[in-house]
């Protein structure tokens, strides 16, 4: 009998539910972006498959992925400008990025992953782990990634097609900034006038989106011991020191012989001269 | 000759001699082609390769080098590309990479990488020859006949004749893989090593050139500056160059001193050749682009601090000691036994000309190996100059030679394997990483200590009944 009731209860919660998504419109799904990254290594691949609301596909809008990296983590400008030559990455990234700095001495950075929502997308960021300074604390360093954010633009007549709970921040929308690949909130000023390019360039919304996480992107990076200087400075000196006078000392009945002989052959010349 | 010889051989014995002796017997011209053909392949090659793949053949350098000259070419600075930090000579070489097409700097790296081939015959056969020539004037000089100076080399054997000596130098260059390799990936470095080849050929010929000898030995001196202005390393020859121009031997200190404050004519024409090309240079681009040209080219090597791991003895310590403060005793206690090494090395190899190739080899592989920063692209600093200097270890057995090279393979080896495992495992082998670098060092050492020990200058086989 009870089993009998409850049956009849869900019956009719499905019916409510769909008598109630008819009339209030079709719900969009968050899009879903997967993380992956290599296990092991200093230089790894962040992997990302984006997928989308099929009813966000084909229209005319374009996403940005927008990835933060620590400090500890780095680009190579070169590597991504080849890949963006080979049309096998759509990205924003800073001009240069010093790829000599230990992770203490060096700065954050963000890449921004630049697409058109299709279905499902795959999209590949080679990353780099920094060298960390010696330390007398610590033998490894952990470095965790942070998950990317998702902006998104359509043409203002589309973007009411976005249901505003996928938005992040309905109240705010953000201005792409390339040259410091990063997006700034737009702050209306008065006096400041609108143009047809302000309004495409800060029309981006930050959606909310499902990060899967597929493996840790946390990771542990070798540290040297700090209090080990003094002991290798000593053997570096010593050894530098031992193989310079060990060659002199071995060489040295040769390299006379040779210059006494060459020295005789100088006179012999001169002489026949 | 030699064609004749093979003949004779193969009518003899009635057999075909081996492959490998009629590659050796091929005329230079022969191996220059071939080694040509097969860079052309590797330029073809690497094109292909980096238009598929993401891993690219193309050396990072080369593309640096390549924005800059597209900086030029719209009116600015070369250094306005983030990381170039050469002469600006290398962006101006490479300005038709763009107005022609992307291989054009590769195709003109290779080049002087064959050039570098026609030096080496050149040197080598003009150096044989001459030994050759003094070594018989010193045996006729032992039966009192001192004015009968042989020019045919009749008295000589065949290993010995300059031809094939020469030819094998050259081919020992041109088959290197690595040479080839790092030239047509499109790394500058086989245009330094051309000015640093051309400027010890011509140092050497003036000997035999006493009409033009002050001519020559002042173009040696342009060239020597505009590799100082090129790369700063070749700036730790000049001792050796100068020295090699004396007309006595230096025993003490102070005939060392009296070297250096009393010039002869010669070492004149060095010093002025050397300081009006690099001053010339270096002022007119400073002019050009300003302090930022210094800097970069110039500046920032010395105060370039990259503690990632590298082939380096002093890998371990500037990764432990790159938070701390480093006193100028400390640097001076580091950099000593290198400077030593030059020093001692200049005094002891420079002095003579027939000597100076190997001087000048042994001072490039001191520098590289004393280096705070070691990859193998380095290797080229000397491996461009030993070829000068092969037919002087004939006193090393070819046993010995492959046992050398054995260990100096085994200890790049040997380093490779904890680099990889802290790399593309991230494990902690930094210590194990520091242990192996000072184990390729020592490898270094005991290579150049056998070198310096097994060197001879005068050893031909000559018949004296042919001669007398």
């Amino acid at each position: 009998m009870f089993f009998k009731e409850t049956k009849h209860m869900y019956a009719f919660m499905l019916v409510l539910g769909l008598l109630g998504s008819m009339v209030s419109g079709y719900m969009l799904e968050a899009p879903v972006v997967q993380i992956d990254m290599d296990r092991v290594g200093m230089h790894r691949t962040l992997s990302y498959r984006i997928r989308f609301d099929y009813s966000l596909v084909g229209l005319d809008c374009e996403y940005v992925l927008l990835q933060s990296l620590p400090a500890s983590v780095y680009i190579s400008t070169d590597e991504l400008d080849d890949l963006r030559r080979l049309k096998r990455l759509n990205a924003i990234y800073p001009k240069f990025v010093n790829i000599e700095l230990a992770a203490e001495r060096a700065d954050t950075v963000s890449i921004l992953l630049r697409g058109a929502p299709k279905i499902m997308e795959t999209l590949g960021l080679p990353v780099h782990f920094r060298y960390h300074s010696p330390s007398d604390k610590r033998s490894v360093a952990t470095v965790t990634i942070p998950l990317p954010e998702l902006y998104f633009n359509c043409p203002i007549a589309d973007m009411e097609l976005i249901d505003s709970d996928l938005v992040a921040r309905p109240d705010k929308h953000y201005c792409l900034n390339v040259p410091e690949s990063r997006f700034d909130e737009n702050i209306v000023k008065d006096g400041v006038p609108t143009t047809k390019a302000n309004l495409e360039r800060c029309n981006w919304r930050r959606l909310h989106v499902d990060c899967r996480v597929k493996t840790s992107l946390r990771t542990e990076i070798p540290v040297g011991n700090a209090r080990a200087y003094g002991p290798v400075l000593g053997f570096t000196i010593l050894l530098g020191w031992s193989m310079a006078l060990w060659i002199i000392i071995r060489s040295l009945a040769n390299t006379r012989r040779i210059n006494q002989r060459l020295n005789e052959q100088r006179l012999l010349q001169q002489k026949v001269n | 000759m030699t064609k004749h010889k093979a003949a004779a051989t193969t009518k003899a014995t009635g057999r075909q001699p081996s492959l490998g002796r009629r590659i050796l017997q091929m005329s230079f011209r022969t191996h220059l082609l071939i080694s040509a053909l097969l860079r052309v392949v590797l330029i073809c090659y690497g094109h292909i390769h980096d238009s598929r793949s993401p891993v690219p053949y193309t050396d990072i350098d080369y593309k640096v080098v390549t924005d800059g000259a597209r900086q030029v070419l719209a009116g600015g600075s070369p250094f306005s590309r983030h990381t170039y930090r050469y002469s600006p000579i290398m962006a101006y070489i490479q300005t038709l990479n763009i107005l022609l097409h992307p291989a054009w700097g590769k195709l003109v790296y290779a080049t002087f990488d064959l050039l570098i081939a026609v030096l080496i015959y050149r040197l080598v056969h003009m150096e044989i020859k001459s030994q050759y020539q003094k070594t018989v004037q010193h045996l006729l000089s032992k039966f009192n006949r001192p004015r009968e100076s042989d020019q045919s080399l009749d008295a000589l054997d065949e290993k010995s004749h300059p031809e094939n000596l020469a030819r094998a130098s050259a081919c020992f260059w041109l088959y290197n893989p690595l040479t080839a390799v790092i030239s047509t990936r499109g790394s500058g470095d086989c245009f330094s090593s051309f000015f640093v080849i051309l400027t010890i050929y011509l140092l050497m010929r003036s000997e035999h050139k006493e009409s033009k000898s002050l001519w020559l030995i002042f173009c040696a001196g342009l060239a020597h500056g505009l590799v100082i202005h090129l790369r700063l390393y070749p700036l730790l020859f000049s001792l050796g160059y100068y020295l090699a121009l004396s007309t006595r031997l230096t025993r003490t200190p102070l005939d060392f001193l009296w070297q250096i404050l009393r010039p002869n004519t010669q070492q004149l024409c060095l010093v002025v050749g050397t300081i009006l090309s690099l001053v010339a240079l270096t002022w007119t681009f400073y002019l050009m682009y300003g302090w930022e040209y210094i800097y970069e080219a110039y500046l920032y090597h010395f105060v370039r601090k990259d503690p990632r791991h590298n082939f380096s003895v002093q890998f371990l310590m500037q990764y432990l000691g790159s938070t701390a403060d480093t006193s100028v005793l400390v640097k001076f206690l580091v950099m000593a036994p290198q400077l030593l090494l030059v020093l001692y090395l200049s005094l002891s190899l420079g002095q003579f000309r027939q000597t100076l190739p190997f001087c000048i080899f042994t001072v490039a592989f001191v520098i590289v190996t004393y280096n705070s920063v070691v990859t193998s692209q380095y290797f080229i600093w000397y491996l461009a100059i030993l070829p000068l200097c092969l037919n002087n270890f004939k006193r090393l057995s070819w046993g010995k030679c492959f046992s050398l090279l054995g260990w100096w393979l085994l200890a790049q080896a040997l380093w490779l394997l904890p680099a990889y495992l802290l790399e593309f495992r991230t494990w902690n082998t930094l210590y194990w990483i520091g242990v192996q670098g000072a184990i390729f060092f020592a490898t270094n050492g005991y290579i150049l200590e056998q070198l310096l020990s097994h060197y001879g200058f005068t050893q031909f086989k000559i018949s004296y009944r042919k001669l007398l």
